[in-house]
């Protein structure tokens, strides 16, 4: 509760509205071209979110559209598919948020141990590398490793007795992707890490120091502890999306192997064959509202929940 | 305090010690990574030098097989990449400054932990992250309405705001103490010049985060191009690599109709492919090292405060 | 609704001839994917000539984003007078959504020589809706393409056989699998494709009245097979693979059991034992494998029989050789082609609101109005870009400065068809069979398109449906399930059941009962 108003008892919301503006008006000024930005990008186009609701004519627009009710929600229910692939939605963001997040602190934690400013400038650069590639592009790189008989991993696990056919063993995906989105994800999201780091109080490790802690305690004592409010920031923002598969990544590196999907088909990906044919937009507004729902409800459990535990890296 | 003598003379050794296995520890283990990310790139450099049908039989390997430059005389043979460098280049240097000036206005109030509705508006930025209106309304209204249409501006304007990266700034803002704050308060500062005078300089290296995302985004950016360019000359560079892949996509869907008779051998070459990437991203690994200066040189807000 | 969608088109057909007549010059804005090359002369050439005082505005899409983006355009209504669609874009939805103007007009109208002498009335019967309406101009040239293995004649001869049976082929594969160790397959197949109609009878069952339909442009393999009473007049059952033999009952003999499924089963699992191992991932097998000299056969069609042969000559001692598997089609027995649905796979339209209309017409009557003309726009300019010999075959020259353009996107057609002079007599021959009307056959369903968005039951339905057989039926038609492929059908028919299978089965067979109804001759 802001201190300001504490002194005044009770006041109508009015009252209260106009006063916040006449202290903080300047504050407010700044926050407007933000807001009319959202407003016009983000709310304006919300209103078509109705399209769910509708058997959308591209022709008579949204107004001219005649509303059906649920029924385009219908098809995801049709068969017990959709919690299936909810499922591996889910299995799968937990996975990439988890083991990302844990990979960028390492990396942060370690590019910050590092002294030589020309090793450091040329290895972080190099960690970001893989984010610059697009996920198709990676699924060529992909291919040079686990293709059966071109493959270098492929032959060389051959070799070593335990043949893996990469493109019909579904089991060895999820660890797969995992280590696909460290590989490409991990040095770029250091960044927001290092950066944290870097603005740490040097004084808070002298005084360390004074108190004789080594290294490690000070990395595990004092760098993660101030880590934490972006941890929890960074995996928010995760949560959020969670109920959104990463189609861009699945898509290229899966495509229609469908001997794979039954660990790598999300959401996303599953509605996307569905719905290749048929250019429905009320069908591809169903699902994503059906995303959106349960990604809110979602969010707000964990945001209450950070809220509790950290105030300060709490969404809203 | 007094300490036993035992601990004086042995600690600053087994420090010394420790140290040094640390140091290598982690040497070696940023080594580790940095061969692993480096290794495709080394794989797909080579493939793009190589000759296409030594390549598709032998497979790729760390050197160019059959070196030929052929992939890259056929992509700057034509003015295109030329071109499309130049929006590219517009699009993310004017891109990110106005996002930057647009983003850090809205999280530093966020960030001021005294202003009453900042939650509100929290959630005002972050609900369009659950939420948005699809693409037809999107479609409809950067079209029609705001006639975006072939400008150069429907790659800027529409992803103005990035909630991901003004929550960050927020966060950023957020930890800076509150005693920066209140100290200037009583030297009788108002918030124009807190922001202005403290607030900024100490949050150089955050600044230069988001904007380096900002950047990367920009850069990356290919599906308002796909949908609002038509003038070649506007095209930005990812759009070419996507226009490329996506040509392929739905040619691998309809190989598969009968009486789909589109040459499939007209399709871009691995090859071309390859260099078509590394073209790509040429010029952000080399703008990366400058805004690294910025990520090193954190001693500010001690500082400050000194 | 109809009649109030053709008053407004007069209306802007009204308005449009006064602009046209207003301005000296319309400007016809044409979207169309893929790529030309050095059109400007063509252009100019085109102006020059033609004085109609019409220009060009091309605008060229990547393939995915001209199916992405156009339904968006059009829906703004933004300018547009031509666009490419089809079914496998989204040309059922946008005549659904009545997107596309009615141009039937402009057929069989003496202001218009050029169409009427390209567009007959049996070319037209494709497009033609019940009320007589047409929202879509057919581009193709042979309704069908003939579908064939090319394999690699040096290693044949190699090996003593000549390829003219499904058993010398079966023999030949044999051979390279034992005796080419470089090779990752003696057949190589992309994933999409798959074995595609190698050892089919889709051929014979269409002679007995056995169509199959697809929900518009899905993979090979997902359609559903409805046999229709010999007088043309009456649906007798529907079935797909995995359905039980009853639904086949009333289908005529030898098909009236579920060889869709026996196919699978026997046919595409033997096939499978020389095909690559992951041929499901493969995207691109003629590129990858069979230029690369990988494999020793691959499936194609006849019309890509010129660029495999170019580029399998650049493999040492390596020699293209063609056999078309169908043993009716491959000795060119009249009327053994038998169309079906949709004949054209493109189609050009004019959105609904198009002030251009006529110019539009205008343009493409005037390819039409003389060879030379349509060989401008197909070929280039003669002496420049290609030359004709005496019989009137084609050679397309080489070099910076040609031009190139994607005739299947404006000036295919029955009519107007030249061949290249430079293939072999084999499949000169093959061509000109595949091209002459006597070898087909016209059957009932011309023209049927199924309409999978009918009912929301329907479109539900069928959404589901697809996801299942998005799992299933890649893996069957590649033969990957072997000896458990019965069980996995068996499995797969289970799920697509509860999916909702039923529902689309039964709107098929309405729909085609329907559509029997209305065109009965």
């Amino acid at each position: 509760m802001p201190q300001s108003n504490t002194a005044v008892p009770k006041p109508i919301p009015k009252q209260r509205f106009l006063r916040e503006m006449k202290q903080n008006g300047f504050l407010y000024l700044l926050t407007l071209p933000g807001i009319l930005f959202f407003f016009v990008f983000s709310y304006v186009p919300m209103g078509g979110l109705v399209i769910a609701f509708q058997d959308y004519s591209m022709r008579y627009g949204i107004f001219g559209s005649r509303f059906n009710g649920v029924d385009n929600f219908k098809f995801l229910f049709q068969t017990g598919d959709i919690w299936r692939v909810t499922g591996n939605t889910l299995f799968l963001n937990i996975l990439f948020i988890l083991f990302t997040t844990l990979m960028s602190v390492f990396l942060a934690v370690l590019f910050s141990e590092v002294r030589s400013r020309g090793f450091k400038r040329i290895t972080q650069s190099i960690s970001i590398l893989p984010n610059f590639v697009s996920w198709t592009v990676i699924a060529l790189f992909l291919d040079a490793f686990i293709d059966p008989t071109t493959g270098m991993l492929a032959k060389w696990l051959a070799r070593m007795g335990y043949p893996v056919d990469f493109y019909a063993n579904a089991a060895v995906w999820p660890t797969l992707l995992v280590f696909l989105r460290i590989w490409q994800g991990a040095g770029y999201g250091a960044i927001v890490y290092i950066a944290t780091i870097v603005g740490i109080d040097p004084q808070i490790y002298e005084a360390a120091d004074i108190d004789g802690a080594t290294r490690l305690q000070k990395i595990f004592r004092i760098t993660i502890p101030i880590l934490k409010p972006t941890i929890i920031l960074m995996t928010l923002f995760g949560v959020g999306r969670i109920f959104y598969g990463d189609f861009g990544m699945i898509y290229a590196l899966v495509g229609d192997n469908s001997l794979l999907f039954k660990t790598t088909d999300v959401i996303d990906t599953y509605v996307y064959r569905m719905m290749r044919m048929l250019r429905n937009y009320g069908m591809s507004a169903a699902t994503g509202m059906f995303q959106s729902v349960l990604g809110f409800l979602f969010i707000m459990v964990v945001n209450w929940l950070a809220r509790k535990l950290e105030p300060d890296s709490a969404l809203f | 305090m007094v300490c036993p003598l035992s601990e004086l003379t042995q600690n600053p050794q087994r420090r010394r010690r420790g140290d040094a296995v640390l140091d290598t520890a982690v040497h070696t283990l940023i080594l580790v990574f940095c061969v692993l990310c480096l290794i495709p790139f080394i794989v797909a450099v080579s493939a793009s030098f190589s000759s296409e049908r030594t390549l598709l039989r032998e497979g790729y390997s760390l050197l160019p097989v059959a070196f030929t430059t052929a992939a890259y005389d056929m992509l700057f043979s034509t003015r295109q990449i030329v071109d499309s460098y130049k929006v590219s280049l517009f699009v993310t240097v004017f891109g990110t400054v106005l996002s930057m000036v647009v983003t850090a206005m809205m999280a530093y109030p966020l960030s001021v932990k005294k202003l009453r509705y900042r939650g509100a508006i929290s959630f005002f930025a972050y609900f369009t992250m659950l939420f948005n209106g699809g693409l037809v309304p999107t479609y409809m209204l950067i079209s029609k309405y705001l006639g975006m249409r072939d400008t150069l501006w429907c790659m800027i304007i529409p992803v103005l705001v990035n909630p991901w990266n003004l929550f960050l700034l927020r966060n950023f803002f957020s930890a800076i103490p509150g005693e920066l704050h209140e100290s200037a308060r009583i030297d009788g500062a108002n918030d124009v010049r807190i922001l202005w005078q403290i607030i900024l300089p100490v949050s150089l290296p955050a600044l230069a985060t988001v904007s380096l995302f900002y950047a990367v985004a920009y850069w990356n950016q290919w599906f308002n191009a796909m949908l609002y360019i038509e003038d070649a000359s506007k095209f930005p560079l990812q759009y070419l690599i996507m226009k490329m892949l996506r040509n392929i996509e739905l040619l691998k869907q309809m190989s598969s109709q009968a009486g789909f008779a589109v040459d499939m051998s007209a399709l871009p070459t691995t090859t071309t492919k390859m260099a078509t990437a590394m073209v790509t991203i040429g010029p952000i690994i080399i703008a990366y090292p400058f805004a690294q200066k910025y990520f090193t040189s954190g001693l500010i807000v001690g500082s400050v405060k000194g | 609704m109809k009649k109030l969608v053709a008053l407004l088109l007069t209306l802007v057909m009204a308005l449009s001839m006064v602009l046209t007549a207003a301005s000296a010059e319309t400007e016809l804005k044409i979207y169309l994917f893929g790529e030309a090359q050095n059109m400007d002369k063509v252009l100019a050439r085109f102006y020059a000539e033609s004085g109609l005082g019409i220009k060009l505005n091309l605008v060229w899409n990547t393939g995915a984003d001209h199916r992405e983006k156009m339904p968006l355009l059009i829906g703004n209504e933004e300018p547009c007078d031509l666009v490419f669609d089809a079914y496998w874009m989204n040309l059922a939805t946008m005549i659904k959504q009545e997107m596309y103007a009615d141009i039937s007009s402009y057929f069989h109208n003496d202001a218009y020589p050029g169409l009427k002498a390209a567009f007959s009335e049996s070319y037209l019967a494709q497009v033609t809706e019940a009320d007589g309406a047409i929202y879509a101009l057919p581009i193709t040239q042979a309704p069908n393409d003939l579908q064939c293995i090319f394999y690699r004649e040096d290693l044949a001869q190699k090996y003593g056989i000549t390829i003219d049976s499904l058993e010398s082929l079966e023999a030949y594969f044999k051979a390279v699998k034992e005796n080419e160790p470089d090779m990752v397959a003696p057949l190589g197949i992309g994933g999409g494709r798959a074995l595609y109609y190698l050892d089919s009878d889709i051929m014979e069952k269409r002679l007995a009245n056995v169509f199959e339909f697809s929900g518009t442009g899905t993979a090979v393999g997902m359609e559903f097979e409805v046999a229709i009473s010999e007088d043309g007049k009456t649906v007798l059952g529907a079935g797909a693979i995995g359905a039980p033999d009853a639904y086949y009952a009333n289908f005529p003999a030898p098909y009236n059991t579920n060889t869709r499924s026996e196919r699978a089963i026997t046919k595409l699992t033997k096939w499978a034992q020389y095909t690559q191992a992951n041929s499901i991932t493969e995207e691109d097998a003629k590129n990858n494998l069979f230029f690369t000299g990988l494999c020793a056969a691959i499936e194609g069609n006849i019309s890509g029989y010129e660029t495999c042969k170019a580029e399998i000559e650049k493999i040492q001692d390596a020699k293209l050789g063609m056999f078309v598997y169908n043993d009716g089609l491959r000795n060119r027995t009249p009327g053994y082609f038998v169309t079906s649905g949709q004949t054209a796979w493109n189609f050009l339209c004019v959105p609904y609101y198009s002030q251009n209309i006529d110019a539009a017409m205008q343009f493409i009557d005037w390819i039409f109005q003389s060879p030379e003309n349509h060989d401008l726009f197909e070929l280039g300019i003669a002496g420049e870009d290609f030359t004709l010999n005496d019989a009137g075959e084609y050679t397309k020259l080489t070099g910076s400065n040609v031009y190139t353009f994607p005739g299947y996107e404006l000036t295919w057609n029955p009519n107007f068809i030249r061949t290249n002079a430079n293939l072999d007599d084999q499949v000169k021959a093959l061509v000109k069979y595949m091209n002459d009307p006597t070898s087909y056959t016209a059957s009932a369903v011309d023209g049927f398109t199924f309409d999978n968005q009918a009912t929301p039951a329907l479109a539900t339905a069928y959404a589901a449906v697809t996801a299942v057989q998005s799992e299933y039926i890649r893996p069957l038609m590649h033969g990957t399930y072997g000896a458990d492929t019965a069980a996995m059908l068996a499995e797969y028919w289970d799920k697509a059941s509860a999916a909702g299978i039923e529902t689309v089965r039964q709107a098929v067979m309405e729909q085609v009962q329907a559509f029997l109804d209305a065109h009965g001759k």
